[in-house]
């Protein structure tokens, strides 16, 4: 309906319903956007920080969890028991070489503190201690492993981190953390503590107690707060790799087998948190999927610690508002299209029955009238038309009469009143059809002037020509009135007119009206006058003839009494007529 | 609906858009974060300090270049402490007060760093120090940049009682910072079943080196550990080579001479001899050589760089670090984020400590060679925890001792040179 209408219904209607969609959608659009991206942004932010506190509490936590075994460690190493044990151990191993554990001095030493050192290790959940003198031979072991005996300067595991480790705090007398590192001796990554052992303020030996993987992996794997795709990923740098020493939620034989190439384009967090910085944002994880990540560098272990989740998670809650919002935006576009439809019928209808109106009117229904009842602007347009087209009735009315009554006029008068312009004539009243002998309007209409006059007219100029110059000064002077030869059509009988020819304005153009009237009887009376007039005119000269001769008497008699010598006896007459006549009356 | 009712209709609209954007992208503050520079430019320290405010604006220099920090530009105050403790407080009570920093890099001498540092408490403000120094401290409102005694002198120490010898002699200028050195080496060679031979001291600034050296020829010592400090070091270097003291028999490991301190030392006589820092500028990394590029770019190729050089000039960048991570410049806020911010320095990873606010560091010893440089012969591998107070005593007993040095120089954190604290010394 609404496709039709934007079609077949007038300009309004679309225009109304687009417009009406426009100042919707566009503040709707505008705020969806603004709205999705403050709430995308507050999403990122809020578990960017969250990521933030986790990564920094995960890192406190191993920071207390070193510090604690750290002390633990310096306080074993402050014990009497211990001091004493190492210093006798020391001195077994120094007499018998490495045969002196098995020799039953060692044993009774070694009877004397296993217990206490054994409880120790599992009350503070090490993995295993050791007790190490200055010269690097490892005299006592809780497990007793490989390495139990073996030299840390010259042995099989000179090169392992408890070697390092043990020389380090040796060196530098204080406690000292080993990497996480693959230990031979144990075939699994082992990190160490070790610190000095002091006897009256000499270094007399070191103490180095293994940490407990599964501590150090429960603290690194617990993802609470992670969501399902985030993890807690620790590694270490090795030359130029950052290699996994944990496995990981989507690798559980990640440690020491994942590797990352420093300077790839891979786990860039996880190159930068090994390199030793702490930084935060969006980044690339070692599958190559998006993250939000949080990282920092663990001094202690040298692990780079980061805590990630994948963008597509966070995305969901933002994906499912997105959803709602689209579901808004459809009912609102229904809303607004139905709501449109319903206005714009309201308006335009009205506007579109009162445009057939209008044009019925135009096409000459004056009867026409618009049957809107309302209060608003169209009704009162409604009431306006109605108006317009009743005065319009009224003005036509008054029109027909006053033409009815110049249209009678000008049939019925006499004299033959036709109309033409430049191309001739074009109407003309009864008399002239009589007149001029023709069978019809159209027949009169399709003649010039010329064709309804002799060829000559009596001055001798063609018919044509002095036509044309007539009708050229009528145009030009407003009027011309003159005398014309005419004839019949039908007799080819010409007749005498008088013709009025007036220029005037018909719809714009220059139009003549042109008056002819049959001076035929006219002129034959007056031709009778003349004649009339001729005859008296002869009567009249024979009789002043005769006077005349009788004056010329009368003088000749004048003239032959004077000649006689005697007194004339006619008066002069005087010269002019009245004198004349006066004289004649007396004479008469 | 005609054209300037569109028109207008739309630039209404963007009108509103642009209203909301503005208030979206909240406008932030564009006003530099003013800090301060705190060093001696004048006076005896200046020749040492002059090099660390250079590499202090470097750093900042290099920070605003790329944008500045949280969008702002860092603008550094320079002051003169002009190697005068009181100015150096007049200075940092100006700066916090008057200028209203938001930081303060600064000092050198311990001495000028033990007379702010109550000032610094009791602004609750923040002091990036960039030197190696005796530790036995600890403030709140001091990052300690530069080394703690475990990052420099107790492994020196180790290495030279494995490689030089386990007989010692001890020397160095009469100052908190050697008594407090030699203190902790003392008990350091006892753990290590070392020998001291001698320990002696020089009054700052003195070039009477020759009393030392006759005692040193006396006793033959294998190695002698060096903490005199300034233009001493030239008196008792040439001293030591006329007394026909040579590295090859009688090495001497020096904890205050640094590639700088080697460009006004007789070119050949400390040739041989070694020193422990964190930093060399012979230090091979990438990250290393374009900031030694850099800094000759900015300042001269005839320039070197050096450990408390390198140490003022990562220290900016942690402080933006934390600023970054604070999203303010505030000083509290910053106090907070600055614990266990890391970055890879030119000597490597470097961490603030979250419990001492001194740094993890890489501990290294070089050898002097040609042309003031060093060869590295030996680094810790890994940062080293810094812990300052040693563990060989409490820190009650630490500060115990320290309270006994400074009362012992009537209320000063060096000797004074009178008659007096000379014949105490003796």
């Amino acid at each position: 309906m609404f496709i039709r209408s934007l079609f077949t219904r007038p300009k309004i209607a679309t225009r109304f319903l687009l417009l009406s969609l426009l100042t919707a959608l566009v503040p709707l659009l505008f705020l969806m956007y603004i709205g999705g991206a403050i709430t995308k942004r507050g999403m990122h932010k809020q578990a960017l920080n969250e990521l933030i506190i986790l990564v920094k509490n995960r890192e406190q936590q191993f920071s207390t969890y070193v510090h604690e075994r750290e002390k633990a460690v310096a306080t074993l190493a402050r014990t009497p028991i211990i001091i004493e044990a190492i210093g006798r151990f020391d001195e077994i191993i120094g007499r018998n070489g490495k045969r002196g554990i098995d020799s039953p001095e060692y044993a009774t030493v070694d009877k004397q503190v296993r217990r206490f050192l054994t409880y120790y290790k599992e009350v503070l959940g090490f993995s295993d201690l050791f007790l190490i003198c200055p010269q690097g031979n490892a005299v006592f072991s809780v497990t007793r492993g490989e390495d139990f005996g073996s030299n840390y300067y010259t042995g099989s595991y000179k090169n392992s981190e408890l070697a390092k480790v043990f020389d380090r705090a040796k060196t530098l007398l204080q406690t000292e953390v080993s990497d996480f590192e693959y230990y031979p001796a144990t075939n699994e990554p082992a990190a160490f503590i070790a610190t000095p052992i002091f006897k009256e303020n000499m270094a007399v030996g070191v103490i180095a107690l293994q940490l407990n993987n599964e501590e150090i992996y429960t603290l690194v794997q617990d993802c609470t707060g992670l969501g399902q795709t985030g993890e807690i990923v620790v590694a270490a740098r090795k030359g130029n790799e950052a290699v996994f020493v944990s496995p990981v939620r989507h690798d559980p034989h990640a440690a020491f087998r994942r590797k990352t190439t420093i300077g790839s384009d891979q786990a860039l967090a996880l190159q930068k948190a090994v390199l030793g910085e702490k930084g935060f944002g969006k980044t690339v994880d070692y599958r190559g999927k998006k993250v939000l990540a949080a990282w920092r560098y663990l001094p202690h272990l040298r692990w780079g610690l980061i805590a990630k989740i994948e963008l597509d998670e966070l995305l969901l809650p933002y994906i499912k508002a997105a959803r709602t919002a689209a579901v808004i935006l459809i009912l609102t576009i229904v809303f607004v299209v139905v709501t449109a439809v319903v206005v714009s019928k309201t308006i335009s209808c009205p506007i579109v029955d009162l445009t057939s109106a209008t044009h019925l009117m135009a096409g000459g229904d004056l009867m026409v009238r618009a049957t809107i009842q309302r209060n608003d602007e169209i009704g009162q347009l409604a009431q306006s038309f109605n108006n317009m087209a009743k005065k319009r009735c009224q003005v036509e009315n008054e029109q027909k009469k006053s033409e009815l009554k110049f249209r009678t006029l000008y049939e019925s008068s006499s004299d033959a009143v036709m109309l033409l312009d430049e191309k001739g004539f074009f109407d003309c009243n009864e008399a002239t059809i009589k007149m001029f002998g023709c069978r019809d309007k159209a027949e009169f209409c399709s003649k010039h002037p010329a064709d309804l006059s002799p060829i000559e007219q009596p001055c001798g100029t063609d018919s044509m020509t002095l036509a044309n110059e007539r009708i050229a000064a009528a145009m030009k002077n407003s009027s011309n009135h003159f005398e014309w030869m005419h004839k019949r059509l039908d007799t080819g009988q010409p007749f005498p007119a008088e013709v009025l020819l007036n220029a005037m304005g018909l719809d714009d153009r220059a139009v003549l009206q042109a008056v002819v009237r049959d001076i035929t009887k006219r002129k034959q009376a007056e031709d009778k006058l003349n004649k009339t007039l001729a005859e008296l005119e002869r009567f009249n000269r024979l009789m002043i003839g005769r006077e005349g001769r009788i004056i010329e008497m009368k003088q000749e008699v004048n003239a032959l009494l004077v000649e006689l010598g005697r007194e004339p006896e006619y008066i002069k007459v005087p010269v002019d007529e009245r004198d004349r006549s006066s004289e004649a009356k007396t004479v008469l | 609906m005609n054209k300037k009712t569109v028109i207008a209709v739309v630039i209404g609209i963007l009108f509103f858009i642009g209203a909301i954007l503005c208030r979206f992208t909240a406008i932030a503050s564009h006003e530099p974060i003013k800090v301060g520079i705190l060093h001696s430019l004048t006076g005896t320290m200046a020749i040492s300090e002059k090099a660390v405010v250079d590499a202090t604006l470097l750093a900042i220099e290099e920070i605003n270049t790329k944008g500045g920090v949280l969008g702002r530009q860092i603008e550094p105050i320079v002051v003169d402490g002009r190697s005068d403790w009181p100015t150096f407080a007049i200075e940092a009570r100006r700066l916090i007060t008057d200028e209203k920093v938001s930081v303060v890099f600064g000092c050198w001498t311990s001495a000028s760093r033990k007379t702010v540092k109550p000032i610094f408490e009791s602004h609750n403000h923040l002091l990036f120090y960039p030197v190696q120094y005796e530790g036995l401290e600890q403030s709140p409102n001091i990052i300690y940049t530069g080394a703690a005694p475990n990052q420099q002198i107790i492994p020196a120490v180790k290495w030279s009682l494995d490689n030089l010898g386990k007989r010692i002699f001890l020397v160095g200028s009469d100052y908190v910072f050697p008594r407090t050195a030699n203190a902790i080496i003392k008990d350091q060679v006892t753990a290590l079943r070392g020998h001291i031979l001698g320990e002696e001291y020089i009054l700052l600034g003195s070039t009477d080196v020759e009393g030392v050296i006759e005692k040193i020829v006396q006793t033959a010592p294998d190695v002698i550990l060096n903490t005199i400090n300034g233009d001493t070091n030239v008196a008792f270097f040439k001293a030591l080579r006329r007394a026909g003291i040579t590295p090859d028999k009688t090495p001497t490991m020096s904890f205050s001479i640094a590639e700088d301190e080697l460009r006004t030392m007789p070119a050949q006589d400390p040739v041989g001899d070694y020193a422990s820092w964190n930093y060399f500028q012979s230090v091979d990394s990438a990250s290393n050589k374009s900031f030694v590029q850099r800094f000759k770019q900015a300042y001269g190729t005839d320039r070197v760089t050096d450990d408390p050089i390198e140490a003022g000039y990562f220290g900016v960048f942690l402080w933006a670090q934390a600023v970054r991570e604070a999203g303010t410049d505030n000083v509290e806020a910053v106090h907070k984020t600055i614990k266990t911010q890391s970055l890879q320095a030119p000597q490597g990873m470097v961490y603030i400590d979250a419990d001492n606010n001194h740094t993890w560091k890489t501990v290294r010893i070089g050898r002097i060679i040609d042309e003031g440089q060093f060869d590295i012969v030996w680094n810790s591998e890994k940062p080293v925890r810094p812990v300052p107070y040693p563990v060989y005593r409490s820190r009650t007993q630490w500060e115990g001792f320290l309270q006994g040095l400074y009362e012992g120089w009537g209320q000063n954190w060096a000797n004074p040179g009178t008659s007096e604290y000379l014949a105490k010394a003796e």
